[in-house]
């Protein structure tokens, strides 16, 4: 289309272009009006249990970002907000920052609020963070039940551990000293004692083949000591093997015992001092509860309106341009043919019959 | 010479009968002209009688009355306008026949070559449709003898006949056809850019002493 045909088109077709473009924006202002309804937001942030307290952590049950998510929440908010306040469920939303540097991981929440009326959105998500704070506490907190319900549990653990003790020291008792040290000291003597029978077994037959009859008996006399006392010690060993299985199994009671009350002791330390620390101490509101703007988000709307109203006048104004193009194609027509027009079959020449 | 080209030398045909494969068949309607169930709009009817009264009163100088509706290109409304035409001069002058005259893309589909009706129009409607199937004929020759016979038969009948043609660019039988009847219409397009295509036919038309009537624009 060449600018004079687009100047042709503008000037029959600009109502009809004013119009599509009127359109779109009206088209955008319904849709922020809608879509993008007040919104105020306040931010929180949730310390992590391993800034606060480094050497007993213990994460949160449940964390503040399902607390603002859960219809409990919304729920309360409306109580707390009081009579003929409108459904808040939906209205809530948040967001969850985590700090870039890495070090310290302790997440903020910004928490939004939703409504048509500007200070009913503020009184919300003040309301919100309220609420949302006392779900938390209510929810995290360790109670003294929790606390006994593991002491319990550790006592249990602590006479396990006695009960075990005694049973190996009775059965080490009932045969000369720990069982344990006693095959370790046999195992290591028999391999001696045998090192040592194949040594004067070796000197045996190196005089026998040297030396021709000179120190033999001698040598006979050590293999014959070196092999009762070998004999001894295999009978040694062999009794105290048979008792190896029982002995293994006291040993590893104990040392299960042993590891529970330790895990337990950890446990309740842990808790006890989340206990001594309030957990509110946790919660901190960082930014008081103010309006979104969210004009970035209006103007990027208004203005896909104004591009889509432009493209949409930019179309009529092109049909505009063919229709004026096909009047000047029958002029060519009438030009090339040199006769006059007789007549024209309109647009809708036959209609259906049914 | 076969369909390729036209035939002059085969005079026969003029002088040989046409076969009518239903002589006594009815007359075909304008559903059997390819329209199936559908009728002019009341725009294209109002367009269509006056154009009918235009050419009517141009024929009135004409001894013989027939007009062949011609065209560039196929696509470019010249069967419609052929049937809308016929249809509305049947109004005005009864009878009227219209002819379809292309062996190539034929828009009739039921319609039988009814030549009594063109020999008695008194007693025959006031408008019927009649073809001529590239399949009666042996070459194009013979197709454009039998067109000439049907021409006259109607004339000498008082019907006015409207001959509906291949379209220019395609095909020689339209300006043999023009040449035989006593005028023609041009249809194109409205937004026709074919300026050139348009001259070179009208100086052919020209050479073959044609009389164009005007044109009618197709919007659609």
């Amino acid at each position: 289309m060449d600018m004079k045909m687009f100047k042709l088109a503008l000037r029959h077709a600009w109502p009809a272009a004013l119009l599509l473009m009127l359109a779109a924006l009206f088209g955008s202002y319904v849709y922020v009006q809608k879509r993008i309804p007040p919104t105020a937001k306040a931010s929180v942030s949730v310390r992590d249990p391993l800034t606060i307290n480094p050497s007993e952590y213990t994460a949160a049950q449940v964390a503040f970002d399902a607390i603002v998510k859960s219809d409990r929440l919304a729920e309360n908010v409306q109580k707390a907000m009081g009579p003929g306040t409108p459904s808040v469920a939906g209205k809530l939303s948040v967001e969850v920052m985590i700090p870039s540097n890495g070090i310290n991981i302790s997440p903020l929440y910004v928490v939004r609020a939703q409504d048509p009326d500007p200070k009913r959105a503020l009184t919300m998500v003040k309301t919100a963070v309220d609420e949302a704070r006392k779900l938390y506490i209510q929810l995290n907190q360790v109670g003294s039940s929790q606390l006994a319900s593991v002491d319990r549990q550790r006592v249990q653990a602590s006479n396990d551990l006695a009960h075990a003790t005694v049973a190996l020291n009775a059965f080490n008792a009932a045969h000369g000293g720990d069982v344990g040290t006693q095959l370790s000291t046999v195992r290591a003597e028999f391999a001696g004692v045998s090192d040592h029978l194949a040594q004067a077994k070796a000197d045996l037959a190196t005089v026998q083949r040297v030396s021709g009859g000179t120190g033999l008996s001698a040598a006979n006399a050590r293999v014959a000591a070196y092999l009762t006392q070998l004999n001894d010690t295999r009978a040694q060993l062999m009794l105290l093997a048979a008792l190896e299985p029982q002995y293994q199994n006291l040993a590893s009671e104990l040392s299960t015992a042993r590891t529970s009350v330790q895990q337990f002791d950890t446990l309740h330390a842990s808790l006890a001092a989340n206990a001594a620390q309030p957990i509110n101490d946790q919660i901190k509101a960082l930014d008081d509860a103010t309006m979104d703007s969210k004009a970035l988000m209006k103007i990027l709307v208004y203005l896909l309106g104004f591009i889509v109203g432009l493209l949409a006048a930019m179309g009529a104004i092109y049909l505009e341009a063919n229709r004026l193009r096909s009047r000047e194609g029958t002029e060519h027509v009438i030009t090339a043919l040199c006769a006059p027009t007789l007549g024209r079959i309109p647009r809708r020449a036959v209609v259906e019959v049914k | 010479m076969q369909w390729s080209s036209e035939s002059t030398q085969d005079a026969r045909a003029l002088r040989a009968p046409i076969v009518l494969p239903s002589p006594n068949a009815p007359a075909s309607t304008v559903d059997a002209f390819g329209l199936g169930h559908r009728r002019p709009s009341t725009a294209a009817a109002d367009a269509f009688r006056t154009l009918a009264l235009t050419v009517d009163r141009l024929l009135e100088e004409s001894d013989l009355r027939s007009v062949v509706v011609l065209s560039a290109q196929s696509g470019d409304g010249r069967s419609l306008t052929a049937e809308l035409l016929a249809l509305a001069l049947s109004e005005i002058r009864p009878p009227v026949r219209l002819l379809d005259a292309d062996p190539f893309h034929s828009t009739v589909k039921d319609a039988e070559i009814a030549l009594d009706l063109v020999d008695e129009p008194a007693g025959g409607p006031t408008y019927a449709v009649l073809t001529l199937g590239r399949e009666l004929f042996r070459n194009q020759g013979d197709f454009l003898s039998a067109t000439k016979t049907l021409l006259h038969r109607a004339n000498e009948g008082g019907a006015t006949v409207v001959v509906d043609v291949p379209a220019c660019e395609s095909s020689s039988i339209p300006f043999a056809v023009a040449r035989m009847a006593s005028c023609a219409i041009y249809v194109a397009r409205s937004d026709s850019q074919l300026s050139g295509l348009h001259a070179e036919i009208r100086a052919q038309l020209d050479l073959l002493g044609v009389h164009l009537l005007g044109v009618v624009f197709n919007e659609r």
